[in-house]
C-alpha cells in the first residue's frame, strides 16, 4: 500500500548510504528492488512507489511512465559503474584496461549486488529500450578500454577479441551469479582474468578483435531438411486425422505463432488473444494444451533450445578431434540459427522477458552448452584446466555475439564468425597460437565440408 | 593357409594362377574353392561395403568361377552368413578356450580376444564387428546369436565360480555386443584398436565389479516405473498427409519433409534394403522425378531420415539432461525421457535402432558417431571422479555403445515398450565408472524411492 509522503523533502542531499534520499533516488531505489524482486514485468508504478514509500503523482512528477524510470535507473547505475572505472582504466597500465575493468565490474557485483543485478540481468527482460541501454552501458565500457589501447605500440600484448563482446559476455556471467544471489562473486576476478590472459597477442598480430566476419562457411551438411514453421491449417471436415494429429497440429500452431509474436512485438506485449489470433484457434483449445502465456512462450523456447542442441550435437560429433568438432559444432549452430531467426531472437533477446519464474531454465539452457567445452579438458588437458567460471564466460560470450547480431533486426550472419567464436573456445584450452595454427587447417582444409 | 578370409583369398588367387587344377579329389578342390569364396567375401566387404559387393567381384577376387559359387551358396548373403559364421565361431572357440583357464576373468577374456581380433586383422574385424550388422536380418540375427554365446560362456563361467569372486556387474552379452560396436566404430574410423585398448576396457569393466552375490544389475530384471512425462516443447515429426500444397521455393522443402516421412513409414514395414525410390515416391505422393530433385538416391534419403530421427532423440534427452541439476540427476532425467520417448514411438525406435544400420561403410561412419554423440552426456561425469583412474575415451564410447546395444536388443525384440523398466540398469552402465557401483546404486535407489511416492 503506497505511504503518502507526509513531509516533502526540499533538501537535495547527497545520496549515500542511510542518508535522507530525494524524492527521485527514493523512487530509482524502489524500482530496483521491485525489479529484482519481480522482474521488469513485476516492477509497476504501484509496486515501484510501494517500495519507494512516495505517492503516484509524485512518481508521475519525476517519470512519464514506468519504462521512462526503468531506463532512468539503468543510465543511474551505468553511471555509478562507469565513475568507478574510468579511473581505474586510468591507474592501470594501457594494455592491462580491459582486466582493471573486469576488476571492477567484478567487485561492483560483489558490493552492490542489487544494483549490478538490475543492470546486468533485469535490464535483459526490459524491451527494446532497456536492452538498448544496457548494451550502452557495455559499449561505453568498451569504449575506455578501447582509447587505451590506442596509446599502445603495437609490440603490446592485449587480449585478440572485441572488448565488447567479452564484456557483453561477463555482464551475463555477472548477470546469473547476482540473480541467485551467489556469496562468492569476487572469487571470479581470478577466473576471469585468468581467462582473458589466454587471449592475448600483441596488437600489431591481432586477429579476431575487430569481429569482422570472414566469408560465410559453406552449408553443414548436419543442418534439418526443413527449417521449423508453422505446419498449415488442417483442411476443413478432416475424416482422416486422428485425435492426436489434431491436437499436435494446434499444439505447433500455436508454438510458432508464439515465437512469431516475440518476435514482432515482444514477449511483453503480447497476449494470449494475440496468439490465438495469429495461430488460427479458439481460446478453449489453447488453454487445453498451455496454462498461460508463459507455458506456451516457455515450450517455443524448450523447443528451440533442443533442436539448437541436437543440430549443434550432430554436427559436433562429425569431428574427429575436439577442436574439430568444436568448429562443426559452431558451423552448424550458427547455420541453424541464420535459417531459424525467430528462434535465435525467441532463445537469445526475448528469453529473458518470460518473467522471474522462468528465467532459472533459460539461464540453464544457456549454460547448458559449456557440455561442448568439457571435452576439451580431456583433449588438451591443459595446466591449469580452465576453471568452470572460465567456460561458462567463454559461452556466455559467444551468446552476447549471437544476441547482438540478432538485435540489429537485419539477416543474420553468424557463420563467418565460426572462426572468432572458435579462437574464443579454443585458446584458453590450447594457447593462442595452437588455436590460430588449428583454426588456420580448418579454413584451409575442411571449410568446403 | 592363413585363418585370416582376407589373406587367405589373396592366397587362394595366387595358387589358382599358379597352375590349373591342383591336386587332390574334386570335392577336396570344390573345398578349397568355398574357402577363398569365403575369404573373398570378406576382404570384398571390408573394402566396399556389404550394400556393395556383387557376385561377379567376389568370384573375381577368389578366383572362381560363377557356376562354382552358385554350387557352394545359393547366393551372396548366404555365402556372407557362411564366412561371419567362420569367423565366429574361431572368434568363440578362442574364448570358449580361454575361459575354461581363467573363469574368474571370463568377461575380461572376451575383451581381451575382441581387442587382440580387432588389432590383429582389422579388416576381417571391421566386417564381423561392423559391416555385418549391415548385411541384411540373417546377418544381424547371426552376430546376436554370436555375441549372445559369448555372453552365455561368460554367465557359465560365472555359475561354477564360488559366488563371493569380483565380476563386473553387467549383463555379459550386452556388454560384449557394446564393445563390439566400439570397436567397430573405431575401425571405420581408420583409428588402430591398439592392444592397450584391451587394458582400458579392462579398466573400465572394473569399475562395474562386485562379488558375484551382490550382483543385481547382470540380470536386467525390469523396475517398474511410473512413464516420464515428456515436456511441451517436444515437436514430433511431421506427418505428410497434413502438408497442403505450398509454393514457390516452399514445395521442395516440403517435399522433402514427406519424402522424409514415406521413407519412415516404409523404413518401419519393409527394412531398408526392400524400399525403392519408385515406392518411396509413390508413398509421399510425388513422382520419381521430384524425388530426385531432392536427394541422389535411397541412401541419401535414408541418412537425411536418420539424422532427423537422432536430432529428436538428442533433443528429447537434452531437454530432460539440462532440466536438472547436478549429474547424477540429468543422467538418469535423460535415461526416462531417452526411454519414454522411444517407448511413445516404436516406429522411430526400430528405424533409427536397427534399420540406420544400412548403407555403404561411410553411412555407418556416420550411424557410429551419432551413437557416440551421446558422450556428450558422461562429460560432466569427470567432475565427479570419485574413483582413482578415470574413464578413458574408449570407455566412454563403450558407455555409450553398451547403453545402445541394450536397447537394441529389446526393440530387436519388439520389447520396446520395457525399456521405460530397464532405465536403472542403462544409467548404471554410465554412473558407476564415475561414481563408483555402490554410490551409483545408492544413487538410483533414492531415485526409485522418489518415484514411488
Amino acid at each position: 500500500m503506497a505511504r503518502r509522503s507526509v513531509h516533502p523533502n526540499p533538501t537535495r542531499t547527497a545520496p549515500g548510504k542511510g542518508s535522507k534520499s530525494t524524492q527521485r533516488e527514493r523512487i530509482l531505489t524502489g524500482m530496483i528492488t521491485a525489479a529484482n524482486r519481480d522482474g521488469y514485468a513485476g516492477a509497476s508504478v504501484s509496486a515501484v512507489i510501494a517500495e519507494a514509500g512516495v505517492s503516484r503523482p509524485t512518481f508521475y512528477d519525476y517519470f512519464a511512465d514506468r519504462d521512462a524510470c526503468f531506463l532512468a535507473m539503468i543510465a543511474e547505475v551505468h553511471g555509478r559503474l562507469l565513475a568507478l572505472l574510468r579511473p581505474a582504466v586510468e591507474a592501470e597500465a594501457p594494455e592491462h584496461a580491459l582486466q582493471a575493468c573486469l576488476r571492477v565490474l567484478v567487485d561492483f557485483a560483489a558490493s552492490e549486488p542489487a544494483q549490478a543485478r538490475f543492470l546486468m540481468n533485469e535490464s535483459l527482460a526490459g524491451g527494446t529500450s532497456a536492452l538498448a541501454a544496457r548494451d550502452g552501458s557495455i559499449m561505453e565500457i568498451a569504449q575506455l578500454v578501447e582509447d587505451r589501447y590506442a596509446e599502445l605500440k603495437p609490440a603490446k600484448a592485449v587480449p585478440d577479441f572485441s572488448a565488447r563482446m567479452l564484456i557483453g559476455g561477463v555482464y551475463r556471467l555477472l548477470a546469473v551469479r547476482t540473480r541467485r544471489g551467489d556469496p562468492r562473486v569476487s572469487s571470479l576476478v581470478e577466473d576471469l582474468l585468468g581467462w582473458v590472459a589466454a587471449y592475448e597477442r600483441p596488437l600489431k598480430k591481432g586477429r579476431w578483435r575487430s569481429l569482422q566476419p570472414l566469408a560465410p562457411l559453406a552449408p553443414s551438411p548436419f543442418l534439418p531438411e526443413v527449417p521449423l514453421r508453422a505446419p498449415p491449417p488442417l483442411p476443413p471436415g478432416r475424416p482422416r486425422i486422428s485425435a492426436a494429429e489434431v491436437a499436435e497440429n494446434h499444439r505447433r500452431r500455436v508454438l510458432f505463432a508464439a515465437a512469431l509474436l516475440a518476435e514482432q512485438k515482444g514477449y511483453t506485449a503480447s497476449t494470449v488473444a494475440d496468439i490465438c489470433k495469429l495461430a488460427g484457434i479458439d481460446a478453449r483449445a489453447f488453454y487445453a494444451m498451455f496454462a498461460d502465456k508463459q507455458d506456451a512462450f516457455m515450450a517455443v523456447h524448450e523447443l528451440g533450445f533442443q533442436d539448437l542442441m541436437a543440430v549443434t550435437a550432430g554436427a559436433f560429433f562429425a569431428g574427429s578431434s575436439w577442436p574439430e568438432r568444436s568448429w562443426e559444432g559452431a558451423r552448424a549452430f550458427t547455420q541453424f540459427l541464420e535459417a531459424n531467426p525467430t528462434i535465435a531472437h525467441v532463445g537469445f533477446v526475448e528469453a529473458h522477458a518470460v518473467g522471474p519464474g522462468a528465467v532459472q531454465r533459460v539461464e540453464d539452457s544457456h549454460g547448458a552448452f559449456t557440455i561442448f567445452l568439457q571435452e576439451g579438458l580431456q583433449y588438451a588437458k591443459p595446466d591449469p584446466p580452465p576453471s568452470r567460471p572460465t567456460m561458462e564466460a567463454i559461452i556466455t560470450t559467444i551468446f552476447e555475439i549471437v544476441y547482438s547480431q540478432a538485435r540489429t533486426g537485419a539477416e543474420l550472419q553468424l557463420s563467418g564468425l565460426v572462426p572468432h567464436m572458435t579462437f574464443l573456445t579454443l585458446a584458453p584450452f590450447l594457447g593462442a597460437e595452437p588455436a590460430d595454427a588449428v583454426i588456420d587447417e580448418l579454413l584451409a582444409g575442411r571449410s568446403g565440408k | 593357409m592363413a585363418e585370416d578370409p582376407v589373406g587367405r583369398a589373396a592366397e587362394g588367387r595366387t595358387r589358382r594362377r599358379g597352375g590349373g587344377r591342383g591336386t587332390g579329389s574334386s570335392a577336396v578342390r570344390r573345398s578349397l574353392r568355398r574357402e577363398r569364396l569365403l575369404g573373398a567375401i570378406v576382404e570384398v566387404t571390408a573394402r566396399e561395403g556389404y550394400a556393395a559387393v556383387t557376385l561377379a567381384s567376389v568370384t573375381d577376387a577368389a578366383g572362381v568361377s560363377r557356376r562354382s559359387f552358385y554350387e557352394c551358396f545359393a547366393d551372396k548373403d548366404a555365402c556372407f552368413l557362411a564366412a561371419l559364421k567362420e569367423q565366429q565361431e574361431q572368434l568363440l572357440a578362442g574364448i570358449r578356450r580361454a575361459v575354461v583357464r581363467e573363469p574368474e576373468r571370463a568377461a575380461q577374456i572376451a575383451v581381451e580376444r575382441l581387442v587382440a581380433f580387432a588389432s590383429s586383422t582389422p579388416a576381417t574385424a571391421r566386417v564381423l564387428l561392423g559391416e555385418a550388422m549391415a548385411a541384411g536380418p540373417d546377418a544381424l540375427d547371426a552376430r546376436d546369436r554370436a555375441v549372445d554365446e559369448i555372453g552365455a560362456l561368460v554367465e557359465a563361467a560365472y555359475d561354477s565360480l564360488d559366488q563371493g569372486t569380483p565380476a563386473p556387474d553387467v549383463s555379459p552379452s550386452v556388454m560384449v555386443g557394446g564393445v563390439c560396436r566400439a570397436l567397430a566404430a573405431r575401425l571405420h574410423r581408420g583409428d588402430p584398436a591398439s592392444p592397450g585398448l584391451g587394458a582400458e576396457l579392462i579398466d573400465w569393466l572394473a569399475s562395474y565389479e562386485r562379488p558375484l552375490a551382490a550382483h543385481c544389475r547382470r540380470g536386467l530384471r525390469p523396475v517398474r516405473l511410473p512413464p516420464a512425462v515428456l515436456g511441451n516443447g517436444i515437436v514430433h515429426l511431421a506427418s505428410p498427409d497434413l502438408a497442403e500444397r505450398a509454393a514457390g521455393e516452399e514445395v521442395v522443402s516440403w517435399h522433402r519433409a514427406r519424402i522424409l516421412a514415406a521413407v519412415a513409414r516404409l523404413s518401419e514395414r519393409r527394412g531398408y534394403a526392400a524400399t525403392t525410390v519408385t515406392e518411396i515416391a509413390r508413398q509421399a505422393g510425388l513422382s520419381p522425378r521430384a524425388f530426385y530433385r531432392s536427394f541422389a538416391d535411397k541412401q541419401e534419403a535414408f541418412a537425411a531420415l536418420h539424422e532427423q530421427q537422432f536430432r529428436a532423440i538428442m533433443a528429447v534427452s537434452a531437454g530432460a539432461f539440462f532440466a536438472q541439476q547436478g549429474w547424477p540427476e540429468r543422467i538418469w532425467a535423460a535415461g526416462r525421457a531417452f526411454a519414454s520417448y522411444l517407448e511413445q514411438n516404436p516406429a522411430l525406435a526400430r528405424t533409427s535402432f536397427i534399420e540406420s544400420y544400412s548403407g555403404d561403410s561411410e553411412r555407418l561412419r556416420r550411424v557410429e558417431e551419432l551413437v557416440g554423440a551421446f558422450t556428450l552426456f558422461l562429460q560432466e561425469g569427470y567432475e565427479h571422479g570419485a574413483r582413482g583412474s578415470a574413464p578413458t575415451a574408449i570407455a566412454l564410447d563403450a558407455i555409450a555403445t553398451t547403453v545402445f546395444e541394450l536397447a537394441y536388443r529389446y526393440i530387436r525384440a519388439d520389447r520396446v515398450r520395457e525399456l521405460g523398466s530397464l532405465v536403472p540398469h542403462s544409467a548404471f552402465i554410465s554412473l558407476a565408472p564415475f561414481l563408483g557401483p555402490e554410490d551409483a546404486d545408492r544413487f538410483l535407489a533414492a531415485q526409485i524411492e522418489s518415484l514411488a511416492q
